[in-house]
């Protein structure tokens, strides 16, 4: 088995080239290290004294003269995170299992199933992204109304089991890389279409389902907005909402801010790393980008 | 490859994959944790009560306070049963126009935010001296403190029922006056004094950032009516941005900004943390300011805070030929939305908490949460008394409160569109952009310009 172009390369010029790299993340990860620096400082620490001017800000300020964890607890007494965050992931497991199977069924359609209309009615779907959300906003919320549905989650979770337009392109897109070979002998053999889909196409696509997966998974994680204008109780509320609430509360205890801000990015870090390859080979796959 | 090589990568793998399935493990068996340990959703007290839907935008401390309050008017009565729900300052706007929007709207809304031109022009809010007799409505006018009513009335009818009111005054550091030499029984009687003393207050560094600010005069809105000035043409019913009034305000702000240097405050105020929710780095506990202009629920904070600061309040004083006891001011006020299942519950504990017919509960109400009240009545009650013995600085506050000089935002329905154009106004000429003059002029123009399209299209 031969190396690796990367490995090939002369060591000192992988240096010279991670170096550039970690230079460059350095903008991008400096928000996030000041999040968790300051989670660890103690609010004197954070904010000068009588008498002390500020000063510039320099690297070394990053680290804690002494961390102070118990930001942490305070910060996990002051809202109930474990409510928040049970609720938090039922929707995310709802709405990424709802989001991702139905618009793999409706990518389908569109890439594999030839019927007419069916060009009109994708660019139609594709047009409905172009929708601001506040244009569907009221009849929207009127309809759950209606339908006996506000004040629970259902608005929530149901909306994901009717596709999703962007999962839906994104998949469509990667159903079409798939050989129609595969398929014509999976007809050949006797699978249904619904065979095809369930025993050829999804098993092939799974880089695709796992970046449409984890992109649902980080905008139930983050939604603020849904949980605002359909909840009405608060032992319903999500993390992102809590944390709203946390920063209206309690907005001048940076410490136990930032440790709650930190607790609420940590799972999100946590499963984009964990899936980091399948996601960038999905998006490589399907030829979008973010 | 190797089968060697081959081995010990798939036994890397193995352990790689042991490895991911006891993290995976470990996080489902934290989740099911934090689930068995979550509380359920919760349950009505009185299920037999007619429900009051009650949002408001109260949290941390003060959110008890309201709790409470909706805890004493439920234990009062058997009829309703109100249920407090506290929504996040920032959206609570959206969520109350989309609910009312989609038919779903709250009973009753605390609000602090100005919101009543636009939205009793839009016919969202109830007119609530429909809920009075005549000669009710003719007595409340007549007993509350004129910016309460102020506050409330739009075109004549009342859409918010003030439970507090906000004064502004000045706060300030008697220690800090002494080791100026200054006397701190002897407070500026007018602004121009104020400006003087702040600047023999003001502490810098040797490379000359201030450290210190002795006074810092900021905020057209306050001081434009300080001046004999303001937004309000109440003679012609309209908004007003250029008036001479308004410029000898903006002027002296510019003046006092640029003798200090633009970006030396702009500076020394991104420094600070502004001490939300009453926390100990309020920059006037942690001494950055000698004087500072702010609300009442400062004395609260301070003695619960800072119990041991040396500290007294005064009111703003007028510049020469300028107004005494003058501002700008807003309150807490309820609102009862159009299409709200049940306004009668909604008014009864709007009432409840105003102290309408029981102003000594009121003034308990008032206490808990450091408020200025609606009407003389419950200031003068034991429970108020005392609490002005406790905490002698609001009584400043409570001097100022019955004073016509106080103003809340002019009563028009595009009070956003006009605020915004006043702070506009304000932040060119604290930026040393524009002269004051032409930054009033500037505002006047887009303000007429505003006019001019709201009458083109009917409004």
């Amino acid at each position: 088995m031969s190396a690796t172009p990367a490995l090939k390369m002369p060591l000192r010029r992988r240096l010279a080239i991670h170096a550039c790299l970690l230079a460059l993340c350095v903008p991008c990860l400096l928000p996030l290290g000041w999040m968790v620096s300051t989670s660890l400082k103690s609010e004197t620490e954070i904010f000068p004294r009588e008498g002390q001017a500020a000063s510039a800000f320099r690297p070394a300020q990053l680290v804690p003269q002494r961390p102070v964890w118990r930001n942490y607890p305070e910060a996990l007494k002051t809202v109930p995170f474990a409510a928040y965050l049970r609720n938090t992931l039922m929707l995310c497991a709802f709405t990424v299992t709802g989001a991702v199977l139905s618009s793999a069924v409706v990518a389908y359609g569109f890439a594999r199933l030839r019927f007419r209309g069916r060009e009109p009615l994708f660019a139609l779907l594709l047009a409905t992204m172009a929708l601001p959300g506040q244009v569907t906003m009221i009849p929207t919320f009127a309809l759950f109304r209606a339908l006996g549905w506000y004040g629970t989650f259902l608005p929530l979770i149901v909306p994901s089991f009717f596709g999703a337009p962007f999962y839906i392109f994104l998949m469509r897109q990667f159903f079409r890389t798939v050989p129609e070979e595969l398929a014509e002998a999976a007809r050949i053999d006797g699978a249904s279409e619904w065979g095809i889909f369930w025993r050829i196409f999804l098993p092939l696509s799974k880089p695709a389902l796992a970046t449409c997966a984890l992109f649902q998974f980080f905008g139930a994680w983050n939604d603020f907005f849904g949980p605002l204008l359909y909840l009405n109780d608060p032992s319903r509320y999500t993390l992102a909402y809590g944390l709203q609430q946390f920063l209206s509360s309690y907005g001048g205890k940076w410490a136990a801010l930032m440790a709650g801000a930190t607790l609420f990015t940590l799972p999100v870090i946590v499963v984009f790393f964990l899936a980091q390859k399948t996601f960038i080979q999905g998006i490589a796959t399907t030829g979008s980008k973010g | 490859m190797p089968r060697e090589v081959q081995t010990v990568r798939s036994g890397w793998r193995r352990r790689a994959a042991a490895i991911a399935a006891g993290v995976l493990a470990a996080g489902l068996a934290l989740l099911l944790a934090a689930v068995c340990a979550a509380p359920g959703p919760r349950r009505r007290a009185h299920p037999d009560r007619i429900p009051v839907h009650f949002w408001h935008m109260w949290t941390a401390d003060w959110k008890a306070v309201v709790e409470r309050i909706v805890a004493e008017f439920n234990a009062s009565q058997t009829r309703y049963e109100v249920i407090p729900l506290s929504v996040p300052s920032a959206s609570a706007d959206s969520k109350f126009l989309l609910a009312v929007a989609g038919g779903a709207p709250p009973d009753l809304m605390a609000q602090w935010n100005q919101v009543i031109p636009a939205w009793a022009d839009s016919g969202l809010l109830m007119e609530l001296d429909q809920f009075m007799t005549p000669e009710e409505w003719t007595r409340f006018q007549a007993e509350v403190y004129p910016v309460a009513l102020k506050i409330g009335r739009y075109k004549g009818h009342l859409y918010g029922l003030c439970t507090a009111v906000s004064i502004w005054a000045c706060y300030y550091r008697p220690d800090h006056f002494r080791e100026a030499g200054l006397d701190p029984d002897a407070f500026p009687e007018t602004l121009e004094g104020l400006w003087a003393i702040g600047r023999t207050l003001e502490r810098r560094a040797e490379d000359g950032r201030l450290v210190r600010m002795g006074f810092l005069p900021q905020w057209l809105n306050m001081y434009a009516p300080i001046f004999g000035g303001g937004f309000w043409d109440e003679a012609a019913s309209r908004a007003v941005v250029d008036t001479p009034a308004n410029l000898r305000a903006l002027a002296f702000l510019a003046e006092c900004r640029k003798a200090l240097g633009f970006n030396e405050v702009v500076r020394f105020e991104s420094s600070l943390n502004q001490g939300q929710g009453g926390n100990v780095d309020w920059p006037f506990i942690s001494g950055r300011y000698s004087i500072v202009v702010d609300g009442q629920w400062r004395v609260e904070q301070l003695a619960r805070n800072a119990p041991d600061l040396e500290y007294r309040a005064a009111p703003i004083p007028p510049p020469t030929g300028g107004k005494r006891h003058a501002g700008w001011s807003n309150g807490n006020f309820m609102i009862i939305p159009k299409g709200a299942a049940h306004p009668e519950g909604a008014w009864e504990f709007a009432k409840f908490w105003a102290g309408w017919g029981d102003p000594a509960r009121a003034a308990e109400f008032c206490t808990w949460g450091g408020w200025l009240p609606l009407w003389p009545p419950v200031a003068e009650a034991p429970a108020y008394r005392a609490f002005l013995a406790k905490h002698p600085a609001f009584g400043t506050f409570l001097d100022v409160l019955p004073s016509e000089n106080i103003v809340p935002s002019p009563p028009v329905p595009y009070q956003v569109f006009l605020n915004d154009q006043i702070g506009r106004v304000d932040d060119y000429a604290m930026r040393g952009t524009k002269t004051p003059e032409a930054a009033l002029r500037g505002g006047q123009a887009e303000l007429n310009a505003e006019l001019a399209r709201r009458r083109r299209f009917g409004l």
